[in-house]
């Protein structure tokens, strides 16, 4: 079930009038029902991967259990291994067996031995790499004594499983979720309100950004050898937008919906077009996965801790496990790749905390200085874009070589979908303004003109929206 | 709650003024397509029409047809038209008071399918409830006459492909389409490109739509010629056409008059010089012998 379906515009106001309706009183009857009603939309998708979700929920609640209960500490550890080895085991089956059986023959058929090894015809379990991630950082927090284990199995199950952040997360923690689900909610007004703006706003990113540029970056990418200097580098811009209207217009929608339940979800988004250099960036971008990253690997490998060198390899396993994280491709290791090498100028100069706040905070406009920063930072990261967006790496090269062929001819393009490469920029534009207006906000509805940029939006969803072609969501791949 | 409710008024609100500002403006548009064209056209005399998918629009020469014969033609081909779009076409012009003196039907592997095209059908969906033959047309043959026709703009939001804002807004300030709609033929450039073709093995048994086509012939007394546009060469031991000339006996069979690659783009449509031999041919044939 999407997020941008007819089937989830009957399913939420459905779910959220029989849970504030029935179920005000009892927390345990809130709990039981998200946790049903997040089974089933799960379940909408594939049925069969409900009983992996379940023995995974099942997994990690007991060996949280028996890691707490164990007074020897090679105990302790035998229920650690357990838990991580049968969560990244589950991972590496469905998600990277066949990229590393595939990888393997293809390096040995370059020293002359030929293989037939056996690769698996299955498809990615929804959201896997998601609520692993949940239980992995569930497991260490108690093993590393951060938290207590949750008793309540429907509790614990909610955790994992809570519809909203399910197939995209944000990657939600124990510690800022689980008390939450423990807590009985009252229905609070102005959070609902909120919510609702925030789903409104994450439906335009989707369906108006994202599934608009979708069309016209396809096209591109798909014939990129056909496509002269500035269709190609307006094809990657299209792209960035995509995959951010995309990704953080799901974000959007799921800390919306859980607002509507009284639940606030860690936030996935702060304006990373934004950023005014890399590091900021990737504080701004997929902000769960980062923090993940920085506090279960970055953190443990030793950090910034230790000397240079140190500092150095440890970026460059976080960039490139996160690379591989979305995907069994070289295009996403070398995409990775390249982001370490953007980090590494700051991280030894030590100014990759130099802009933590967000830019012009409580100004119109940006400096120039500012401004000049946020270009070459989005031009990097759109550079970047191109790796992640190929199919192959090969097809990432020749699309950056024609890139720099500077072929000018035929200044607009006519794409074979009868459209000009051009005809977006004046949404993007209109976009980028509302971002603009709404950088200290988490969406445009705020303030004086709240009423006005609402109707605004919807009228946008209605004319702009693309209904033609319902897109399922870039990250429920990963 | 009542928020809620708030917000899908405002929304069922702006659906309802959009639907209605759409309509207005396509009702009142320059022509932007074929479709458009037709349902414009009317009480008008036009001696020689043919009708199809892009295997007329690129293969009949209309200025051709007139200057060998000095009588008037129009090309009424359209990109992925099947036997519905072209039923739908058909009745548009007998209802608009177009009359012909014979009406050329280009068919093919079309006979295979009864559903309508993406791009016709939705083309003519703007006027689903200001034309009388669209709307009666939509009730029969599209199962979401209801939702397009009772919920508001569903049916521009659905097709916004074709005709979402940008068409909406092309239409709005009179953005005519670069095309000689009083001609229609549209000429294809370019060498062989040697791809795979196949025609499908199999031919349907029937056709419903296509019965209803000769049975609206027959009772209005138009003469028609069911014609096979030629393929390329490697299609040729195909036993399609021959399975097709079996269900309609009276078909004149061009599917294997044009054997040589370097009058063809692709195995299915001809380039311009292909697309004068060809049109040389049904006026030989069709027109001239049978004067």
């Amino acid at each position: 079930m999407l997020f941008n379906s007819l089937q989830y515009l009957a399913f939420l106001p459905l779910v959220f009038i029989i849970y504030w309706s029935f179920n005000k009183k009892s927390l345990l009857k809130q709990n039981v029902f998200l946790l049903v009603v997040s089974y089933y939309f799960y379940a909408c998708w594939d049925w069969r991967f409900l009983f992996l979700l379940v023995f995974s929920t099942a997994l990690d609640y007991y060996t949280g259990i028996k890691m707490h209960e164990s007074t020897n500490q090679n105990l302790k550890k035998f229920w650690f291994w357990l838990s991580i080895s049968i969560n990244l085991g589950f991972l590496g089956v469905f998600k990277y067996y066949n990229f590393f059986a595939e990888s393997f023959a293809e390096a040995l058929l370059k020293i002359g031995i030929e293989v037939n090894l056996w690769t698996l015809n299955i498809i990615l379990p929804v959201g896997i790499s998601f609520y692993t991630f949940h239980g992995l950082s569930y497991v260490i927090d108690i093993y590393k004594n951060r938290i207590v284990p949750e008793k309540n199995i429907v509790t614990y199950s909610l955790f994992v499983s809570y519809f909203p952040l399910l197939v995209a997360g944000p990657i939600e923690r124990a510690t800022h979720l689980l008390p939450q689900i423990k807590r009985k909610r009252n229905f609070d007004f102005e959070k609902a309100k909120d919510g609702l703006h925030q789903i409104i706003w994450g439906l335009f990113k989707k369906i108006v950004i994202a599934d608009s540029c979708a069309v016209y970056a396809n096209e591109i990418f798909d014939k990129y050898e056909e496509m002269n200097t500035l269709t190609l580098i307006l094809g990657a811009i299209y792209f960035a937008f995509q995959i951010y209207g995309d990704f953080s217009g799901y974000s959007d929608i799921a800390l919306g919906t859980s607002k509507l339940f009284g639940i606030d979800l860690l936030r996935n988004f702060n304006f990373p077009y934004f950023s005014r250099d890399i590091a900021e960036f990737w504080r701004r971008w997929h902000i769960s996965l980062s923090s993940w990253f920085k506090d279960y690997l970055y953190i443990p490998l030793g950090g910034s801790h230790g000397g240079i060198k140190s500092k150095i390899i440890n970026t460059f396993i976080i960039f490139l496990v996160s690379g591989f994280w979305h995907g069994a491709n070289w295009t996403f290791i070398i995409w990775g790749a390249l982001n370490a090498f953007y980090f590494l100028p700051l991280l030894i100069t030590n100014k990759n905390r130099n802009h933590i706040d967000i830019v012009a905070k409580g100004k119109y406009l940006p400096s120039i200085k500012e401004f000049f920063s946020i270009l070459v930072t989005f031009s990097l990261t759109v550079f970047a874009w191109i790796f992640f967006r190929s199919k192959s790496v090969a097809d990432a090269f020749g699309y950056i070589k024609n890139i720099f062929r500077f072929n000018f001819e035929g200044k607009i393009q006519y794409l074979s979908i009868d459209r000009y490469v051009i005809e977006l920029l004046v949404l993007l534009g209109f976009f980028i303004v509302f971002e603009w207006i709404s950088r200290e906000n988490e969406h445009p509805f705020f303030g004086r003109f709240e009423a006005v940029r609402l109707l605004l939006i919807l009228v946008s969803i209605v004319l702009l929206g693309v209904y033609s072609n319902v897109s399922s969501f870039i990250y429920f791949q990963f | 709650m009542f928020y809620t409710a708030k917000i899908l008024l405002i929304l069922i609100a702006i659906m309802v003024v959009s639907d209605a500002l759409y309509t207005y403006v396509y009702e009142n548009a320059v022509p932007r397509n074929k479709t458009q064209y037709v349902l414009k056209l009317k009480d008008k005399k036009i001696d020689y029409v043919f009708l199809g998918s892009s295997r007329v629009e690129n293969h009949i020469v209309t200025k051709l047809v007139e200057k060998q014969t000095s009588k008037t033609a129009i090309n009424l081909g359209m990109q992925g038209s099947k036997l519905d779009d072209i039923y739908l076409v058909f009745k548009l012009l007998l209802e608009n008071n177009v009359t012909f003196d014979k009406i050329f039907i280009q068919i093919d592997y079309t006979f295979n399918n009864e559903s309508p095209s993406v791009n016709v059908s939705s083309e003519s969906l703007p006027y689903l409830r200001t034309n009388k033959v669209v709307n009666a047309h939509n009730r029969l043959n599209n199962p979401n006459y209801y939702v397009n026709y009772y919920i508001p703009f569903f049916r521009f939001a659905s097709n916004d492909y074709k005709i979402g804002f940008r068409d909406f807004f092309s239409t709005l300030v009179k953005n005519k389409a670069n095309y000689n709609f009083e001609d229609g033929f549209d000429a294809r450039n370019g060498s062989f490109d040697n791809a795979k073709y196949e025609l499908p093995a199999k031919i349907s048994n029937s056709n419903k739509v296509f019965d209803s086509i000769k049975k609206l012939c027959f009772q209005r007394k138009i003469d028609v010629v069911f014609y096979c546009s030629p393929f390329c060469s490697q299609v040729v031991e195909s036993n399609y056409v021959e399975q097709l000339k079996l269900k309609i006996p009276e078909l004149k069979d061009y599917s294997k008059s044009i054997l040589d690659n370097k009058y063809f783009i692709n195995c299915g449509h001809l380039n311009e010089d292909g697309a004068n031999l060809f049109t040389q041919l049904i006026i030989d044939d069709c027109i001239k012998n049978e004067k």
